[in-house]
């Protein structure tokens, strides 16, 4: 987490105090992109490679994905409806 | 954008089905590196935004309770479709109070509760990740920006995060982060605490 908080503190950092050359400026959202990209491959290579996960799906599989869609639903709700009782968002 | 990430995803479990790599180190310390830079874009974005404390002090005060709201709405609605499951309505809702964070929960819940749940609360918080990078984007559309925080979960602060701000604004990535770091923190209160009150 301290890893996580530092790496955003020092990337607004750097914007503001123009810590960058000029020419990489344009190219952190590329960046941001990129690695995003690696870090689902990563996590894809390693939910495909747990031997646990995969020998769990057929039996839990459709049950997680009922919970998690419940999940998923049940807190945007609470979300959309506590916005729309503190002032609906433009 | 969606697309490209999904893909990248199902690119790896294919790799990592094909390939079966030892689980391993390196591959977590590639992930930490990653984060790290994908956190580092997010803050060099908004530190591009001269107008970003403004607008961040806009949002309504209602906003400091989204993560609370998240979790709840988290736990009520895995319990809900966990009896249509007929499942125990407690354990639904200990799977549920994974907030998306799938390792720390699923090992949590195998260690002191049952290995089977911990096994459920794993492939659930990961679908979870999974619906969120699909769904932000539509819930974002369709329920205002704040909504487009709730899917991810825990993960807002890092994973989803770009996804939330590139689908919203500059104050909404920060209510993301915010959102996020709460989640992460209450993750190892929740679930302790809920193995408790089943326990006793």
């Amino acid at each position: 987490m301290a890893l996580l908080i530092g790496a955003l503190l020092l990337g607004f950092a750097a914007a503001r105090l123009r810590l960058l050359p000029e020419a990489w400026r344009g190219k952190v959202p590329a960046l941001g992109n990129l690695t995003l990209f690696a870090l689902l491959f990563s996590l894809g290579l390693s939910l495909g490679s747990n031997q646990e996960i995969i020998a769990a799906l057929p039996a839990l599989g459709l049950r997680a994905v009922v919970l998690s869609v419940g999940t998923v639903l049940g807190s945007v709700l609470l979300v959309w409806l506590a916005s729309g009782l503190g002032g609906r968002r433009p | 954008m969606t697309w490209k990430i999904l893909g990248s995803l199902v690119a790896g479990v294919c790799g990592g089905l094909l390939l079966n790599l030892p689980g391993g180190e390196a591959l977590s310390l590639v992930t930490d590196l990653a984060l790290a830079a994908l956190l580092f874009a997010v803050g060099f974005s908004l530190g591009e935004d001269p107008e970003l404390w403004k607008k961040v002090r806009s949002l309504p005060p209602i906003s400091l309770a989204v993560p609370f709201l998240i979790a709840l709405g988290s736990i009520l609605g895995a319990t809900v479709t966990g009896l249509l499951c007929r499942m125990a309505p407690g354990e639904a809702a200990l799977v549920g109070s994974g907030f998306g964070w799938y390792s720390l929960s699923a090992v949590l819940i195998a260690q002191s509760y049952d290995v089977a749940l911990g096994t459920l609360a794993l492939l659930t918080n990961i679908f979870r990740e999974i619906l969120a990078i699909l769904f932000i984007p539509t819930v974002a559309k369709y329920f205002g920006k704040a909504a487009a925080v709730a899917p991810g979960g825990a993960t807002a602060m890092d994973v989803t995060l770009p996804i939330v701000a590139a689908h919203t604004d500059g104050r909404t990535a920060i209510l993301a982060f915010y959102s996020g770091t709460v989640l992460s923190i209450l993750v190892p209160i929740v679930v302790p605490f809920l193995i408790q009150l089943l326990q006793r």
